[in-house]
């Protein structure tokens, strides 16, 4: 008798452990997820795609003599963001030699397209504002920023000298203030 | 508690691995040579034409010194480059200090960092002195600007009167706003100047600019410029209007159209002026390398002038 109570309360504690699991597995899945990223270098073509070229910040520029003067490696971010959080973002590409190739935030990209104004007729100066406006709104706006619950899509902008040696390697480091942490490798043939 | 732990490690472990390396000093060259030719009924003549030099070819030949935060910048320019009449249109010293919370520049400025985006209100661009401009948060950019009159009508002793303060502060995802205040000592003018440039949608364009200047006298002058475009794929729409409250009051009205084809781009506009003036300017550009483009256009105005030319804009 004795041992069957024992063998009831075993049951009973088994059954409750495996509720409780099960209970807690299912929450997790459950959650809301707060967070998620898509990272993806993009070719050419898909960077002629995201805006009209005279106003496309993120085609180089280039020369009738000299050609290409610098070279872009542009990377397309989008974030899904159920709860406002901090984003930090950091960035490692070296050339084939070992040299550091930079990362352009949208305040230091802004200023490289400043020396590129060009014209100062009134054509020019309209596209030279919609090319600032769209930086403004699509690259990555610093090494760290706040994000309101959403869908975005950012460029994230590493320039080099043209050409850039190849085979370049490197990584994007992507965490957030709720602890996310993603680190996606960047190797450019 | 522990997340914040994570999230700290994990910046700490990143910012150690990415410590920036100093970048090694760099001298750029670039240049632009803008040039062109024109026809107008008006002369029944056809001539050499830049738009931005007139009847001539603008030259242009830059130098960038950059080691670190600090730098330097050198242009030389001709409006005629047919002839060797260059002069230095820039010479700046700049530097990027405590970890770029404050730059200053000294010389003959290239500055823009609180001009309006539209009419270029309150540009250093050309202007000789000294501007500091501190950045203590993010997007705020304020400071001073104290001329160095070279030309000595200002007296010396009034040159710090004459001094420019100035601000811009972009509200990521909203707008950038600019505003400024010339002192101006005779013969400048005093001068007081903003705008709003709304960033918040993607595909439009919204600028409103304001531009006083003679504050202190009866006959000051006020000029209140909007412009707006929304892009729908490859067209977009727009329109420029003016209003200046002077004497005596002008206006103008500019809707505009273009449509942009793969590095083509077809457009016109139709301006309307106080004055019963009027005229219609279409225009084709064409991109041939990133930077360097090729411009037909035609203009047709109130008095019968009707003009055509081809522009050419190369960056080296």
């Amino acid at each position: 008798m004795r041992k069957a109570k024992k063998l009831r309360y075993a049951w009973i504690c088994a059954i409750s452990l495996i509720i409780l699991l099960t209970w807690s597995c299912a929450s997790v899945k459950d959650a809301p997820q707060q967070y998620e990223v898509n990272v993806k270098k993009l070719n050419a073509n898909e960077i002629q795609s995201i805006s009209n070229w005279p106003i496309n910040p993120y085609i180089e520029p280039g020369s009738i003599i000299r050609g290409k003067i610098d070279e872009f490696v542009v990377i397309r971010i989008e974030f899904k963001i159920e709860r406002e959080m901090l984003i930090s973002i950091f960035g490692d590409l070296k050339d084939n030699d070992g040299k550091y190739i930079p990362i352009y935030y949208s305040e230091e990209f802004l200023t490289y397209w400043d020396q590129f104004k060009g014209s100062n007729d009134r054509n020019s100066t309209q596209n030279f504002i919609k090319k600032q406006n769209l930086i403004k709104q699509t690259c990555i706006p610093g090494s760290q920023f706040k994000l309101r619950p959403g869908q975005y899509i950012y460029y994230l902008v590493f320039i080099g000298p043209y050409p850039i040696k190849k085979p370049a390697r490197g990584r994007i480091d992507i965490s957030t203030s709720f602890g996310e942490y993603d680190s996606i490798l960047i190797d450019i043939e | 508690m522990k997340k914040l732990i994570v999230l700290l490690l994990t910046i700490a472990m990143v910012g150690a691995v990415y410590a920036e390396e100093a970048p090694a000093p760099v001298l750029k060259w670039s240049g632009l040579l803008n040039t062109g030719f024109q026809y107008d009924n008006g002369t029944d003549s056809l001539y050499l034409y830049g738009q931005n030099a007139g009847k001539a070819s603008r030259l242009r030949l830059n130098a960038d010194y950059t080691n670190g935060d600090f730098g330097v910048h050198f242009r030389l320019q001709t409006n005629d480059a047919t002839t060797t009449a260059f002069s230095i249109t820039h010479a700046v010293v700049w530097g990027n200090l405590f970890n770029n919370m404050a730059t200053f520049k000294a010389g003959l400025l290239n500055d823009a960092a609180w001009a309006t985006p539209y009419n270029s209100f309150g540009s250093l661009d050309g202007k000789t002195g000294v501007q500091i401009q501190v950045k203590p948060i993010k997007g705020l950019n304020v400071g001073v600007f104290m001329p160095l009159d070279t030309t000595k009508l200002v007296p010396a002793g009034n040159v710090p009167k004459d001094m420019t303060f100035a601000g811009k502060y972009s509200i990521s995802g909203i707008a950038d706003v600019v505003a400024g205040l010339n002192l101006g000592v005779a013969p400048v003018t005093t001068e007081v100047y903003g705008s709003v440039n709304v960033t918040a949608i993607e595909n439009l364009t919204a600028i409103v600019e304001a531009d006083l200047t003679d504050i202190s006298d009866i006959a000051n002058t006020l000029a209140l410029d909007e412009y707006a475009s929304y892009a729908m794929g490859n067209l977009a729409v727009g329109a420029y209007l003016e209003q200046v409250f002077g004497s005596p009051f002008g206006w103008t009205i500019a809707p505009e159209v273009s449509y942009t084809i793969d590095k083509a781009e077809v457009g016109g506009s139709f301006t309307i002026a106080s004055g019963s003036k009027w005229s219609i300017d279409p225009y084709a550009t064409y991109t041939l390398n990133e930077k360097s483009t090729v411009k037909g256009y035609a203009s047709y105005d109130d008095t019968s002038v009707f003009t055509f030319g081809v522009s050419l804009l190369f960056n080296f």
